[in-house]
């Protein structure tokens, strides 16, 4: 029998039972650093009895299922005094994890975040930053290159971190950064966006599904790609099951001008995790990007591997190329690699 | 599963180990493999984890592997802790292999019993009763703890007071026990048999060398005790011994101040220690000479709570 991997045994957790003990050793290894032990854990609980598991590996998933819960429950308690602070007529939006845990999406059980990531229209942000401010959460002290990187490019402003509680806030105003060609006006996403609690918002599933995808490509990075996809494939499952292409979400992606990107995170979670929405015999032609992707997402699960290697710096350079045009990222990257020769410790 | 005891290897299979499939060793509740490429481990290992159980098996089921590798360049060789693959803290020079293999333990041990109770403080037992030895870095709480660990107290930890908050008792995680500077002359003129590392200097808590704890509190690892007694000791040279004992509401808010883990338990956490130190004896004590205190130690300290 070929050696199970994490992402086989997240697509059919029920099969754990066949693994020996040392392939829970090198599942779970490779589950803490790509940060999916909590998914996995709670994947694995749901289809089997507690008991048939070993002692060593329920205290493992134990510890990290209980992390996740009270993480959430801190995140959420964030939520709703950061709800007080802001001016009421101002919607916030909650994105990434922590929207995940207010909708209790499947893949919120297990799911390790640390920090809270709100959006609100740009015209907002002024205000939203101050009230923050005025509320504990002091902004980072960064370069004055990295004050204007993130303030006139970006889709964020530096992270704010809580005085007392050390809690860190990812503001946002778009979910691209503004100077990318996929940019577009976060109002379309505003206007879609589901209240979840008075005043507060989440986005709408398909916008959840789209975000992870953008986010795969953004971030640039293999093991949070492999995040995004298994996020992607749980909501798929639980907001369109059996529908590998839902014509809603296609169409969607085309109003935000995001269909490609979509297409190649939708490809690459058939890819990792995927057998369920189509059968083995039926070949489908898969993009170039979701295929390169999925080799990406996947290099942390067999290291040392050349393609996989090549891909995850092939993916580096995709989110560069998504972040801005090459008259802005040329000077970017030298400035980086300046820096990164001559000190340590620069921003993103 | 028992596993025979490390000691039972000789030095070179444990080397010719760790550079290869790593050694198993079960600490407390938790069984690690580790593996080195350093070759500076095997001897500390050899020598002061004679009596832990240990296996080689490439196959068994372990709770996390730990790994100490070369890194840096020819003109600074460092050394670089892998816990899992991934590396939580910074690389140190070289000769400091030993020391982070040991913090590194500890950093392991303390993140993945974050379902108990986890308490920076160090503790031993005597009739049945734990002693908790919370303390800030220089109070003593190490020298305190390894004159009784090295006397006839049995050592649960030197570190990390584990509290299981299924039984409210701590759990027994012996390993060897840190000594700083002036420390180690003191641990080693008093107890003259006493197994020590060869001190190693200029790492960032200053000297410092390991002292093996007895075999019996390490074959004795899956014992538990209930906390009977909470001493938060303050050395002072020249000072007469001062006790002053204290309300158990005075110290859990201390022992809180020094949990690792209060943030991520909530509530439940802190109704559990003060539960788990409800019927608990608590003193302040200021002290200079083990003399003094180990008599009252030894008599009022084990009147059963």
């Amino acid at each position: 029998m070929p050696s199970q991997t994490l992402a086989d045994l997240l697509r059919t957790p029920n099969t754990s039972a066949t693994l020996d003990e040392a392939g829970w050793n090198s599942v779970i290894r490779t589950a803490r650093q790509t940060d999916l032990l909590g998914q996995l854990g709670s994947a694995v609980m749901e289809t089997q009895k507690k008991e048939t598991l070993h002692w060593r590996i329920q205290r493992a998933f134990n510890l990290e299922l209980t992390t996740a819960r009270r993480r959430n429950e801190a995140a959420l308690w964030e939520v709703r005094n950061i709800r007080k602070l802001i001016p009421s007529e101002i919607p916030i939006i909650v994105l990434k994890g922590c929207a995940y845990a207010l909708a209790n999406d499947r893949n919120a059980a297990g799911r390790m975040f640390s920090d809270i990531d709100l959006m609100v229209d740009a015209d907002h942000l002024e205000k939203v930053e101050s009230a923050l401010i005025s509320g504990g959460w002091k902004p980072s002290q960064v370069s004055a290159y990295d004050q204007k990187y993130y303030r006139e490019w970006m889709h964020e402003i530096p992270p704010m971190e809580h005085v007392r509680r050390r809690t860190t806030v990812d503001l946002h105003h778009a979910i691209i950064p503004i100077v990318s060609r996929f940019a577009f006006p976060a109002q379309q996403l505003i206007a879609a966006a589901i209240e979840i609690l008075p005043g507060v918002f989440i986005l709408s599933p398909a916008d959840r599904i789209i975000h992870s995808s953008v986010h795969a490509f953004l971030e640039g990075v293999p093991t949070k790609a492999l995040r995004d996809i298994y996020d992607i494939t749980c909501l798929m499952k639980q907001h369109y099951p059996d529908q590998p292409r839902p014509e809603e979400l296609l169409v969607r992606a085309g109003q935000l001008g995001l269909e490609q990107l979509l297409m190649a995170a939708l490809e690459a979670s058939e890819i990792i995790f995927g057998k369920h929405v189509r059968p083995r015999h039926q070949t489908v032609k898969h993009s170039l990007r979701g295929r390169c992707l999925a080799v990406a997402a996947q290099s942390p699960l067999k290291p040392g591997q050349l393609l996989g290697n090549l891909m995850a710096h092939a993916l580096l350079a995709h989110s560069h190329w998504m972040k801005m045009p090459w008259y802005l990222l040329i000077p970017h990257l030298a400035r980086k690699a300046w820096i990164g020769l001559t000190q340590k410790n620069t921003a993103t | 599963m028992i596993f025979p005891p490390l000691g039972e290897l000789a030095p070179s299979k444990i080397e010719t180990s760790l550079q290869g499939q790593g050694v198993c060793i079960a600490v407390g509740p938790f069984l690690c493999r580790i593996t080195s490429d350093t070759g500076l481990l095997s001897s500390p290992l050899h020598q002061l984890y004679s009596a832990y159980p240990a296996s080689l098996s490439p196959d068994i089921l372990v709770d996390f592997e730990v790994s100490l590798r070369r890194t840096g360049h020819p003109f600074n060789r460092q050394v670089e802790f892998l816990w899992e693959g991934k590396s939580p803290f910074p690389a140190l020079p070289f000769s400091q292999t030993h020391p982070l293999f040991e913090w590194g333990l500890n950093w392991a041990i303390a993140t993945l019993s974050g379902n108990d109770v986890v308490i920076h403080a160090a503790v031993v037992e005597k009739n049945g009763f734990a002693l908790v030895l919370p303390g800030d870095p220089g109070a003593g709480k190490s020298t305190l703890c390894a004159a009784l660990a090295l006397s006839d107290w049995r050592l649960l930890s030197d570190e990390l007071t584990i509290i299981d908050r299924q039984t409210l008792t701590v759990r027994s995680v012996p390993r060897p026990i840190s000594l700083k500077d002036k420390s180690i002359r003191l641990i080693q003129s008093r107890f003259a048999n006493v197994q020590m590392t060869e001190p190693i200097s200029e790492t960032r808590k200053g000297d410092i060398a390991y002292a093996k704890p007895h075999d019996d509190a390490v074959q004795k690892a899956n014992q538990p005790a209930p906390i009977g007694t909470i001493l938060f000791p303050k050395y002072r040279a020249g000072a007469t011994l001062e006790i002053i004992p204290t309300t158990n509401a005075f110290a859990l808010a201390k022992l809180l101040e020094n949990t690792f883990n209060v943030g991520l338990l909530g509530k439940e956490g802190f109704v559990d220690t003060a539960k788990a130190i409800a019927n608990a004896a608590c003193f302040e004590i200021t002290y200079s000479s083990f003399d003094d205190l180990l008599p009252w130690l030894n008599s009022e300290c084990l009147v059963k709570p």
